[in-house]
């Protein structure tokens, strides 16, 4: 299943004209900052979720940055994008700090003690990819609403659950920045 | 060879047991999010919310069957307030609502009421829905300030999500796209006027490649041309922000 999730993935966003795994010209130095030892099952958790869940995210910006007629649009899947490999960037090395891997099962049903792990289907991904024009505005708007949600409840589950105080303090901006995203999309998917 | 014949089985079977796993209520979760549903307005802090709706408008969750615009969460109990000034949005007889889903659950159906009446079912046929969900629902017989409620029944629980949304039918006669009757949210900022250099970073700014502004007594350079939000501010977005 995670072979084909990924293929489909891959084919997706080929037929964008483009790559997630690209390393933008300009990348900006990751924020550097250093983690303290202390961690527990949630604090791994959180940061290996997080890093699916934004490596998808920054797999839709992609998509969006080509496709999308709204400059609007453009400038938030740009900005996404930039923010998440930089957090990305950081989680990994945070990870590595501890000594832990950096990916994590993609079954939701694997994290279903942490409130799953929400990630968007393959149907849906492929669907995106075939929509053009305003429908795929509003419906990647809406896939990103729904995507930042999730991290949203991600983060809020890190803030009672978790112990290293580096990654509850990443957790707390999550939360904010998601939660802003979450509005801002609304606002955005309702013309305005 | 038996044994292979067995492993071929459960190789068959695997993917079935994954999809058949008792469902988690964490991971099943769904709102209308156009036209801004009253959860959804909480969420965008249109409207100044307290309890869960703000945080998770993904989560107004509760056995089917119920006219509770909270699903009957204790915590998302403002969602039930008629008078706590939601947007209402003009709308003709025809009106699209859409669906934001935060995980894809195994969808038994949806179905939209004013009052105990129900104007409208879409079958889900138990399968996971695939964005985008767009439901055109008529409205006909209907007019006036009226509170449509939105259930997405899940398949495989006892629960369903709930949304409510306030209209006024026949108040605008554009059925789509929704129109609203009040002015634009301050989340969504127009986008075409730059702040002058130098000023205090704010949210929900536009501010273009090369743009300066100054936080917590630094100076800043924009590195590419974004809205700002809370949660991005210059420190804490180094993609988005080179300190000068």
């Amino acid at each position: 299943m995670r072979h084909n999730l990924i293929a489909t993935f891959a084919a997706v966003l080929v037929l964008a004209g483009c790559g997630g795994g690209q390393t933008p010209a300009a990348a900006p130095p990751a924020t550097g900052a250093k983690v303290s030892s202390t961690h527990n099952d949630a604090d791994v958790m959180f940061a290996q979720m997080m890093i699916a869940h934004m490596e998808q995210g920054v797999d839709m910006a992609q998509v969006a940055k080509a496709k999308s007629t709204r400059q609007d649009v453009k400038d938030f899947a740009g900005a996404v994008d930039a923010t998440q490999r930089d957090e990305l960037t950081t989680l990994k090395s945070w990870l590595q700090t501890w000594g832990v891997p950096t990916t994590t099962d993609h079954n939701p049903n694997a994290h279903a003690h942490h409130g799953g792990l929400p990630l968007i289907d393959e149907n849906t991904i492929r669907n995106l990819g075939n929509l053009s024009g305003t429908e795929f505005d509003a419906t990647y708007i809406n896939l990103m609403n729904g995507h930042q949600g999730g991290a949203v409840e991600m983060a809020r589950t890190e803030l009672k659950d978790g112990s290293n105080p580096e990654l509850k303090a990443y957790a707390d901006r999550v939360a904010q920045s998601r939660q802003a995203q979450v509005g801002r999309l609304i606002g955005m998917v309702n013309g305005s | 060879m038996p044994w292979k014949r067995k492993l071929a089985v459960i190789a068959g079977l695997a993917p079935l047991l994954v999809f058949t796993l008792p469902a988690v209520t964490a991971s099943a979760h769904g709102y209308v999010s156009s036209p801004a549903s009253r959860q959804a307005q909480c969420a965008q802090k249109t409207v100044s919310c307290t309890g869960g709706a703000q945080w998770e408008p993904q989560s107004a969750e509760g056995p089917k069957g119920q006219f509770y615009c909270s699903g009957g969460r204790d915590d998302f109990k403002e969602l039930n307030d008629d008078n706590k000034g939601w947007k209402v949005y003009d709308v003709g007889t025809s009106v699209q609502f859409r669906w934001t889903f935060t995980a894809y659950h195994r969808t038994r159906d949806y179905e939209y009421y004013i009052g105990g009446t129900r104007v409208a079912f879409v079958d889900g046929g138990n399968a996971a829905p695939v964005d985008p969900v767009v439901h055109t629902v008529n409205l006909s017989g209907f007019s006036g300030r009226q509170k449509i409620m939105a259930r997405w029944n899940i398949g495989d629980t006892v629960n369903a999500f709930y949304s409510c949304i306030d209209v006024n039918i026949g108040g605008g006669g554009n059925p789509t796209p929704p129109t609203t009757t009040t002015t634009k949210p301050p989340t969504t900022t127009t986008t075409t006027t730059p702040p002058p250099a130098g000023g205090t970073w704010a949210p929900n700014t536009y501010y273009a490649t090369g743009a300066t502004v100054t936080y917590n007594g630094s100076t800043y350079r924009c590195r590419q041309a974004h809205t700002s939000l809370t949660g991005w501010e210059p420190p804490n977005a180094p993609a988005l922000w080179e300190k000068i």
